[in-house]
């Protein structure tokens, strides 16, 4: 798995990483503004176009999380250097799946801006967490 | 339907990413073991070359 990756990426499998997490990061700010607009908080465009965006963006970013969380373990693993990184990632997988779960049954329908907010944050701290290091070269 | 082309954008951006990455850095720039290997390899080749030439004269 490590050598289809490295293979995939040419050798330059933390820069790919980076990239896609930030795509992810800045999607993720996109979700929340649509969120927003779906739940009246921000009259900019109709409730029901900024759920339909929401919603095909959210399904992109999940393919796009879990892409990027299979590369880092198949290159990465679990280094003991990054705890809050990999508990952060985990934390983001399971509120990810419990968001997906919520959304195809269309029971528990109040907790999804929780939900939401909540993988956000985590989306952040697991971006926060390694890129910015990465960026400044010290990884 | 919705679901196919999402799944479709992700592995599009998936795809532009690796290929913007990696032709803006090159191959194996990360990996500084691979890249001494490589310049090695380079140096010894160009070494062969420049025996093999002279042997000719």
């Amino acid at each position: 798995m490590e050598d289809f990756v490295v293979d995939l990426t040419r050798g330059n499998p933390s820069s790919v990483k980076t990239v896609l997490a930030s795509v992810i990061l800045a999607l993720a700010v996109y979700q929340l503004l649509l969120a927003a607009i779906g739940y009246r908080k921000l009259p900019l465009i109709s409730e029901q176009a900024a759920f339909f965006t929401h919603r095909a963006s959210g399904d992109a970013i999940a393919v796009l999380i879990v892409f990027v969380a299979l590369m880092c373990l198949a290159v990465f693993g679990f280094e003991g250097d990054y705890a809050l990184h990999i508990a952060a990632a985990i934390g983001a997988l399971v509120v990810l799946a419990i968001k997906i779960a919520v959304v195809r049954s269309g029971k528990g329908g109040q907790f999804l801006p929780y939900l939401g907010t909540l993988l956000f944050l985590l989306l952040a701290i697991t971006w926060f967490t390694v890129v910015p290091d990465f960026l400044a070269g010290e990884d | 339907m919705q679901l196919l082309g999402s799944i479709i954008t992700a592995i599009a951006i998936i795809a532009v990413t690796i290929a913007v990455v990696t032709s803006q850095l090159g191959p194996f720039k990360e990996d500084t073991e691979r890249q001494e290997q490589i310049q090695e390899q380079q140096e010894e080749q160009r070494e062969d070359a420049e025996d093999r030439r002279e042997d000719e004269r």
